[in-house]
């Protein structure tokens, strides 16, 4: 299992924000994360909440100290990081996820995973890790995550499209690189890539009726 | 939406999003049912919440849900948009007529088997889904190919049967519409067969071009195709008025027709007065001739008798004006150019049919070389259309509702039929007459006509079942369908049928209107189909309930 990679450090019913324990190591711009642990004990932690990254920055840990250019003198970038090893203290990266799904911890079996906003939102601390490649599958057939995403209150402008675009390309590539698909359980799960691309145009379509030139640039931006 | 009702095998295409009855519903084809394969004219059937409807595919559209999508399209590369969009924001949206309730529990009904079917009085909800119609569901619909229901064809796109409820098909008069060319001698021909075949009934047939009795044409395969005689020998009788050319073709006629001058009413000369190009004053002095000098029956041989001198006296007893009356003199002489008019002492010809017809056999009477003679059709029509009109009248009241004393139903089948019922005349003669009194006196109507828009209205809407093949002209398509529910609907299905082959069949003899492949007529393959499964007449059609 892929370890964990940030630690939510605000968090919200729409979305949360998670602090990277590597400078620059957030998760890509689109990706599936996941905060909390499925292996922690039950009943200890919140529930999985999933979320896709839509912003990802990096700045000083101290809001009241502005950043400093300290390059003049150095060859390269590494050489500058080298010279100044505090630096991965002082500076921070972080990343916002919208919220877009959950799950309980033993859910996996149960009820599996529900898109839609949870009950309650994660826990501040909570580990953030990127997904599996099963729960990307399981992610994958259903859609309704596009709603959220369309409408999710810190996701808006070019910015918006370029995320929806990016996680459906990552999930669709995730799909090919699974195929066939384990997950076979309610016989849905597209195995082919074409297929997915539609269903997921298809649920894209559905959402922006009344706006054509949104539903064409998002399109475009599947296939790039 | 959950329901009970099986689809009958029929594939998903889309779900009901609105529409009305009059209209019919509209539904939107799902994206993984294209539009091309929907044709005007095919059946769909509509899962509603309790019952499962039968319609009529009548248009279908493309929409947007964005007038935007119309502008904005996707580069003509990316199929992927294209695809994504069809269906979804770009869709199809089809119209369907409801037209009949099949049965509850469809899956425990096989083709064949008694079915209540309702016509449908309602719709089907929001969202109800959609399937095209099965094989099975046809079946059930329209596929009894029993004692009385005859097979005529298949829909388009399927292989189930279309069969023709006979005893209800010459309960009332019924029609043969369609522009020259388009199949109509060859439907009549089969229809003819199926009467003979599956109900008691006798039909006159008044056989303009010599196509139903011995043999006939089929100009598109260039081939001879069996008449009723050779295929049921017995049960019918030709009669000719040119019995030359009937005995060329090595058959011996049951008799020859000849029309005497007494015979003639003045009723047959106003459907003359087209052809002959009688004024209307004409044709009122012809009704007053036989008061001339006490004339009477014999008015029509005395007054071509008749020198010149004499008119301007008849015309002064007549008190019409002497032009009229010599114009109507002039004209009326060319009546005498026909051979088979004369002065005969007996009505042998029309005994011998009327003998045949109350025997149950069906007759067809040639017209040989005056195949191109309307006077000549339209005045033998005519007059003996009169005459077993009256007798059977007669019949009918003499037997009092003793049905073993009744004569057989009689179906009179003319061509041209526009001359003989259109609105100047249909009121006065006897055709007219039989289309509106339906069957109380058991004889009613099969006319073929390429023109029914020329056809009064009236009659038209006396015609039980409709046959239509192609028709372009406006007014023959308002008229063919006046009196239908949803004739806008149907103009379209009508609009887009095959100039060959194909009909559209509607009214009292089937369940809802189909439009129909007709079946196969002319191989020996076709005439053993035709004459195996004759299945023993019924006196009766069981179901005289109203009658």
């Amino acid at each position: 299992m892929t370890g964990k990679v940030a630690e939510v450090v605000e968090s919200s019913s729409t979305f949360f924000v998670a602090q990277c324990y590597r400078l620059y190591d957030a998760p890509p711009l689109g990706a599936l994360v996941r905060a909390g642990d499925p292996s922690a004990t039950l009943g200890t932690g919140s529930d999985l909440i999933y979320g896709i990254v839509c912003n990802v920055a990096t700045g000083p840990l101290d809001t009241g100290r502005r950043v400093l250019p300290r390059g003049e003198a150095e060859e390269s970038e590494e050489d500058l990081y080298r010279e100044n090893p505090q630096l991965s203290h002082v500076l921070a990266t972080r990343f916002e996820a919208a919220i877009v799904a959950h799950s309980t911890k033993d859910g996996r079996g149960k009820d599996g995973l529900r898109q839609g906003l949870p009950p309650l939102p994660p826990h501040v601390h909570a580990f953030v890790f990127p997904c599996e490649p099963s729960e990307l599958a399981q992610f994958a057939k259903d859609f309704r995550f596009l709603h959220l995403l369309l409408t999710a209150p810190n996701l808006s402008g070019p910015a918006a499209d370029e995320v929806i675009s990016a996680c459906l390309r990552a999930l669709v590539a995730s799909n090919k690189a699974q195929n066939p698909v384990p997950i076979t359980s309610g016989g849905k799960a597209p195995t082919d890539e074409r297929a997915l691309l539609l269903q997921a145009g298809r649920a894209l379509a559905r959402e922006l009726t009344d706006d054509a030139h949104r539903l064409n640039t998002l399109l475009r931006g599947l296939t790039q | 939406m959950t329901t009970n009702h099986t689809p009958n095998n029929g594939t998903y295409m889309g779900m009901v999003i609105g529409g009305s009855l009059e209209a019919g519903v509209e539904v939107k084809l799902a994206p993984t049912a294209s539009v091309e394969d929907v044709k005007v004219g095919t059946f769909m059937t509509l899962a509603g919440e309790r019952s499962r409807f039968m319609g009529l595919v009548t248009d279908v559209q493309l929409r947007a849900t964005d007038p935007a999508f119309a502008a904005v399209t996707p580069d003509p590369d990316d199929t992927l948009s294209a695809q994504v969009m069809a269906g979804t924001t770009a869709y199809a949206v089809v119209k369907v007529r409801p037209q009949i309730v099949l049965p509850e529990i469809a899956g425990d009904v096989k083709p064949g088997e008694d079915v209540e079917l309702s016509p449908a009085k309602t719709i089907p909800a929001h969202f109800s889904r959609a399937f095209t119609a099965s094989e099975t569901d046809i079946g059930i619909v329209f596929g009894k190919e029993d004692a009385r229901h005859f097979y005529v064809g298949n829909p388009l796109d399927l292989e189930a049967k279309v069969c023709l409820d006979m005893q209800r098909f010459v309960e009332r008069s019924s029609g043969v519409f369609g522009k020259s060319g388009t199949g109509k001698s060859f439907l009549t021909r089969l229809v003819l067969i199926g009467m003979a075949q599956k109900t008691s009934a006798v039909s006159l047939v008044f056989d303009m071009h010599s196509e139903y009795g011995w043999s006939g044409q089929d100009t598109d395969r260039s081939r001879q195709v069996k008449g009723l005689k050779q295929l049921f020998p017995s049960r019918v009788a030709v009669f000719t008025l040119d019995e030359e050319s009937t005995r060329r073709k090595g058959i011996t006629p049951d008799g020859v027709v000849r029309i005497g001058y007494d015979q003639v009413e003045p009723e047959d000369i106003q459907l003359l007065a087209e052809t002959l190009n009688l004024t209307p004053n004409a044709v009122q002095a012809a009704y007053r001739l036989p008061r001339y000098n006490g004339w009477g029956k014999q008015w029509l041989e005395k007054f071509l008798e008749v020198e010149p001198p004499q008119l301007q006296d008849i015309a002064i007893q007549l008190s019409e004006s002497p032009m009229t009356i010599e114009a109507l003199h002039r004209r009326l002489e060319r009546l005498k150019r026909l051979p088979f008019i004369g002065t005969f002492p007996d009505e042998q010809a029309i005994h011998g049919i009327l003998d045949s017809l109350k025997r149950g056999r069906h007759v067809v009477l040639e017209f040989g070389r005056y195949r191109n003679s309307l006077d000549a059709y339209i005045l033998v029509a005519s007059v003996l259309t009169r005459r077993i009109h009256d007798h059977w009248t007669q019949q009918v009241e003499h037997a009092q509702g003793d049905s073993a004393k009744e004569p057989p139903p009689l179906v009179i089948v003319i061509e041209e039929a526009h001359k003989f019922l259109s609105p100047d005349v249909a009121s006065q003669t006897t055709f007219g007459t039989i289309a509106r009194e339906l069957r109380k006196y058991k004889v009613t109507l099969l006319v073929i006509d390429q023109r029914p828009g020329s056809i009064d209205s009236e009659v038209m809407s006396q015609i039980g079942t409709k046959i239509v093949c192609l028709l372009d002209n406006e007014k023959d398509i308002d008229a063919a369908l006046s009196g239908v529910a949803g004739a806008r609907a149907l103009r379209e299905v009508l609009a887009r049928m095959e100039s060959k082959q194909q009909a559209l069949f509607l009214g009292h003899a089937l369940p809802m209107p189909v439009v129909v492949r007709i079946r196969e007529y002319g191989s020996e393959d076709s005439y053993r189909q035709l004459l195996q499964p004759t299945t023993a007449r019924r006196k009766d059609g069981g179901d005289e309930l109203f009658g």
